[in-house]
C-alpha cells in the first residue's frame, strides 16, 4: 500500500497503458475460441453470443495449414527471414551506434542519425514504388546499366534469384535506424568513469569498444533478441508484400507464413482459418520466448528477462 | 495531477465516442422519415445539394427524404459487412460487393416479393427491369433484390487506334479473334516498332473470349462452357480451347507483338499501343477516348454471356434492419421508373452539375466534377437523357444486347463452399501462384506447365472442390 502511494505519479502514467493491455489483449482472449468453432454470423445474436452458439470443431480449421504441400516451404521462409534479420539486424545495429557515439562532432552525429532513422518512418508502398525505379525489366536503372555493360538484362518480379538477398537488405536499411537508437541510448547511459579509467591504463579505443562498451551492451542484446524471437512466426508485412508486389513467380521465396495467410484468406467467411493461423504463431512465438530465456537463465541468470 | 486525470477523461470520452457514432437518420427531418442509401464510391462535394433537389421529388411523391452515404472503393466492403454483423439500422445498400446467398441465408437481407407485387411500391419496378435479371437474385423463389436495368453481360470490345488502322489500311469490321488481328499487329510492330498490345491477363483476359461462365471465388479459373453444358465445370485447362489460346499469347509475345511485361500494370494513357481488349457497353468508346486520349475503332468480340456474377454486377437490396421497409422500397421504385429523379441521382442538379442543350441532350458544366457518382448502383439506366457524345440510339443498341446475349444454363446457381473452406483457402491460393501470367513468364512447354500446376491444384483438394460445385449444380438443375 505504502508503494502505492509513494509511487502514484508513475503507477498513473501506466494506466493509458494498462487500459489498452485489457482492452486490445485480455478482452479479446474469448476470441481464441474462433480457431476451434464453424463460427455462424446470425441477425438476432452479438458476435459473442454467435461465438458461443457455434458448432464445436476440434482442430478442423488448423486442417487448412497443414494440406498444403508448401507449409514446409514456408515455414522455412519465416523461420530462415526472421533469424536472418535477427542477427544481421542486431550485428548492424550496434556497430552503428558504437560508431555514432565514437563522433565528437555533435551537429554531424544528429545528422547521421536522422538520416538513418529516416526510412523507419518510410511506409514499404512507397518504398516499393521507388523499387520499381529500379527494378522494372524495360525502363529500370538495373536493367539499362546491365544493359549498358552488355549484360543480359534481368526480370526482377519473375525471377526469385536475388529477392532473398534484397528482402535482407531492405529490411535491414529499414530497421537500422530504429534498432541502433535503442543500442545508442544504452551506451550513452553508460558510467563514463569505466572509459576514464581504462584511457589511464593506456587502453586504446578499439580495446575499450571490446572490453567495456560490448559487453555492458550484452545484456540489452539478449533482451532485444528475446523479444525479437517471440515475433519470429511473423512477418513484416509491407516487406514481404507491398515489395516483390505479391508477384506471384516469387512466391517460393517470398511467401511467409502471414503472406500466405492473407492471401489464401481473401475468400469470404473464413474469420475461424484465420484465428486458427494467428493461434499457431502466437502458440509457437510464445514457445520459442519462453524455450530462449530458459536457456539464457541456464547460462547467465542475470541476462535472463524474467 | 490535474492533467493527468483530465487526460484520462479525455481518453475514456474517445472510448465511449467509438460506441455512438454513427450516421444515423437525419437530425433537421420532423416527421418525414429518412431512407438511408449505402453507395460504393468517395463521397462527392455536391452530395447535401443534391440530396436536397432529390428530396424535392420524393418527399411529395413518396413521402420519405434521403441520406445518401458514400464508402470508398477500398472501404465499402470491409464497412458493410461490420454493419450487416453489428445489425445497424439501415435501409438501402448497394449489395453486389457483398457475400449475396451468405447475406441472405442468415437473413440479413428483406424478401421483397409482397412489394414486387404491390402496384403502389414496386411492380412498376419489376415491369421495366429485364427478367433475366431477376433470375440472378432469386433464392428458392424468393426475390431479395432490386438489380439494375442496364446491360445484362458484358461484352468483349477490341479497340484499335483510328489512326494506325487507316495508315495500315485494316479492316477491323472483320475481325472475330486474336487471331484475325495478327496482319495489323504483325504491320505496327513493322512500321511503328513497338509492341502494338498487353494483354489485362489477370482478369479480363483469355476466359472471356471463350464466353464461359465461371465461379468468381476461384479466381474465374473453374467455369461452365454453356455451349456445353453437359460437360458441367471444369478447370480451365480442361476445356478445350483455353491452352490454345495460352500457346497463342506466348507466341505473340515471343514475336514482339504483345507487351512482355505483363505483370506491370500498364497505363494505356501514356504507353504506345494499336489495340487493346476492354469490357463495356454500347457508346463506351467516349469514356475510353476520354481516358486513354486516343480514337478508335471497336469491334465486339464474341457473345455475352449472362451469368449469375453478371446480373449480380449492380443490385440493391433493403436490410432487414430497415425501420421504413415500404418507404424504401417505394424510393427505390422511383429512382427506377421516374426519369427526372433519376438524372438528378445520376448526374446531379440542373443548372450546376448538367443543363440539355438545344439538342435535348445532357451537357456537364463545369459544376460537373463535384459529383462524380456510380451511376451504374443506382437503378434503372433506360430512362437517363442521353448526354453530349452519346449514340442517339444507345439504349436501343443496349437493348439489343440485351436480347442478344446468350443465357448460361447456369443463370442464377452459385455454388456454396462454405463447408470447404480449407479446400477453397489453398485453392485460391494455388490459383494465384499458376495464375496465366506466371505460366507465361516463366513458359517452357504448355503440356509440363499445366501438369505441374495440375499436380499442386490435386493435393489441395481443387478437383474436389470441383466435384461438389457440380454436385450442386445438378442438384440445382432438377429443382429449378
Amino acid at each position: 500500500m505504502k508503494d502505492i502511494k509513494k509511487n502514484s505519479g508513475l503507477l498513473l502514467l501506466a494506466v493509458p497503458g494498462i487500459i489498452i493491455t485489457i482492452l486490445m489483449k485480455y478482452l479479446a482472449y474469448p476470441g481464441l475460441l474462433l480457431a476451434f468453432k464453424d463460427y455462424q454470423a446470425s441477425i438476432d445474436q452479438g458476435f459473442f453470443a454467435a461465438l458461443w452458439s457455434s458448432p464445436w470443431i476440434g482442430f478442423d480449421n488448423f486442417r487448412f495449414l497443414i494440406m498444403n504441400p508448401d507449409i514446409g516451404l514456408i515455414l522455412r521462409n519465416t523461420l530462415g527471414y526472421n533469424i536472418s534479420l535477427i542477427i544481421i539486424g542486431t550485428i548492424t545495429a550496434v556497430t552503428a551506434a558504437i560508431a555514432i557515439n565514437e563522433i565528437l562532432h555533435l551537429r554531424t552525429k544528429k545528422t547521421i542519425q536522422t538520416l538513418m532513422f529516416f526510412p523507419f518512418f518510410m511506409s514499404w508502398v512507397s518504398v516499393s514504388y521507388m523499387m520499381v525505379g529500379f527494378f522494372d525489366s524495360d525502363y529500370g536503372l538495373l536493367n539499362q546499366a546491365l544493359s549498358f555493360f552488355n549484360l543480359q538484362p534481368i526480370e526482377w518480379y519473375n525471377d526469385p534469384t536475388w529477392w532473398p538477398l534484397i528482402i535482407i537488405i531492405m529490411g535491414t536499411w529499414k530497421g537500422l535506424g530504429y534498432n541502433s537508437v535503442i543500442y545508442l541510448s544504452t551506451i550513452q547511459g553508460f558510467d563514463k568513469s569505466y572509459y576514464e579509467a581504462a584511457s589511464i591504463d593506456g587502453a586504446s579505443k578499439w580495446q575499450q569498444i571490446k572490453y567495456i562498451t560490448v559487453p555492458l551492451l550484452k545484456p540489452m542484446v539478449i533482451i532485444l533478441t528475446i523479444l525479437g524471437i517471440g515475433g519470429i512466426m511473423y512477418s513484416d508485412f509491407g516487406l514481404f508484400y507491398q515489395l516483390p508486389k505479391n508477384s506471384a513467380a516469387l512466391y517460393n521465396v517470398t511467401q511467409t507464413l502471414d503472406i500466405f495467410v492473407y492471401n489464401a484468406l481473401k475468400i469470404p467467411n473464413s474469420l475461424g482459418l484465420s484465428a486458427a493461423a494467428s493461434f499457431f504463431q502466437s502458440i509457437v512465438g510464445f514457445s520459442l520466448v519462453i524455450g530462449t530465456n530458459f536457456i539464457v537463465r541456464r547460462i547467465d541468470r542475470d541476462s535472463a528477462l524474467f | 495531477m490535474k492533467k493527468i486525470s483530465a487526460l484520462l477523461v479525455a481518453f475514456v470520452a474517445i472510448l465511449a465516442g467509438c460506441g455512438s457514432s454513427g450516421d444515423g437518420a437525419d437530425t433537421a427531418s420532423t416527421d418525414v422519415p429518412t431512407i438511408s442509401w449505402y453507395l460504393i464510391g468517395a463521397a462527392p462535394a455536391a452530395e447535401l445539394q443534391v440530396e436536397e433537389a432529390m428530396n424535392e421529388i420524393l418527399v411529395p411523391e413518396v413521402g420519405a427524404k434521403i441520406d445518401l452515404v458514400f464508402y470508398d472503393y477500398g472501404e465499402y466492403e470491409d464497412k458493410m459487412n461490420m454493419k450487416f454483423s453489428a445489425n445497424e439500422p439501415m435501409d438501402i445498400v448497394f449489395a453486389s460487393p457483398l457475400p449475396f446467398e451468405e447475406n441472405v441465408s442468415s437473413g440479413k437481407y428483406l424478401a421483397l416479393n409482397d412489394y414486387l407485387e404491390d402496384k403502389d411500391v414496386l411492380s412498376e419496378t419489376q415491369k421495366v427491369i429485364n427478367e433475366k435479371f431477376w433470375d440472378g437474385v432469386t433464392i428458392d423463389g424468393n426475390v431479395y433484390a432490386i438489380p439494375t436495368n442496364k446491360e445484362i453481360a458484358t461484352q468483349l470490345y477490341y479497340l484499335f487506334d483510328s489512326s494506325l488502322v487507316e495508315k495500315y489500311d485494316f479492316d477491323t469490321t472483320k475481325v472475330e479473334s486474336m487471331e484475325d488481328t495478327e496482319p495489323f499487329l504483325q504491320a505496327v510492330l513493322d512500321g511503328e516498332g513497338y509492341a502494338p498490345t498487353s494483354n489485362d491477363l489477370n482478369w479480363n483476359g483469355l476466359g472471356k473470349d471463350l464466353s464461359l461462365d465461371c465461379v468468381a471465388s476461384l479466381s474465374l479459373q473453374v467455369c461452365l462452357d454453356p455451349e456445353d453444358p453437359e460437360a458441367g465445370y471444369r478447370w480451365v485447362y480442361d476445356i478445350p480451347g483455353y491452352q490454345d489460346q495460352m500457346e497463342y499469347i506466348d507466341y505473340l509475345i515471343d514475336n514482339g507483338l504483345m507487351m512482355s511485361d505483363t505483370l506491370d500494370i500498364v497505363d494505356f494513357a501514356t504507353t504506345d499501343h494499336a489495340m487493346i481488349k476492354q469490357e463495356g457497353f454500347p457508346g463506351a468508346e467516349v469514356n475510353w477516348e476520354k481516358t486513354f486520349g486516343k480514337e478508335y475503332d471497336v469491334q465486339p468480340i464474341g457473345t455475352p454471356v449472362v451469368t449469375t456474377d453478371s446480373v449480380r454486377g449492380s443490385m440493391n437490396v433493403i436490410s432487414a434492419t430497415s425501420e421504413n421497409p415500404e418507404l424504401a422500397a417505394k424510393v427505390i421504385n422511383e429512382v427506377n421508373t421516374n426519369s427526372e429523379l433519376r438524372t438528378i441521382f445520376a448526374y446531379g442538379v440542373e443548372g450546376t452539375q448538367w443543363e440539355y442543350n438545344e439538342d435535348g441532350k445532357i451537357e456537364f458544366l463545369d459544376g460537373a466534377s463535384d459529383y462524380a457518382v456510380g451511376v451504374y448502383e443506382q437503378g434503372n439506366f433506360f430512362t437517363l437523357p442521353l448526354a453530349v457524345g452519346e449514340p442517339d440510339d444507345k439504349w436501343e443498341q443496349f437493348e439489343e444486347l440485351n436480347t442478344t446475349s446468350k443465357e448460361s444454363p447456369a443463370l442464377g446457381f452459385a455454388p456454396d463452399l462454405s463447408d470447404f473452406s480449407a479446400e477453397l483457402a489453398n485453392s485460391s491460393n494455388m490459383l494465384e501462384k499458376h495464375k496465366i501470367t506466371t505460366m507465361l513468364a516463366n513458359f517452357d512447354d504448355s503440356d509440363t506447365d499445366i501438369a505441374a500446376a495440375r499436380k499442386d491444384l490435386e493435393s489441395v483438394g481443387f478437383f474436389d472442390l470441383i466435384d461438389e460445385i457440380n454436385r450442386q449444380y445438378e442438384e440445382f438443375q432438377t429443382t429449378k
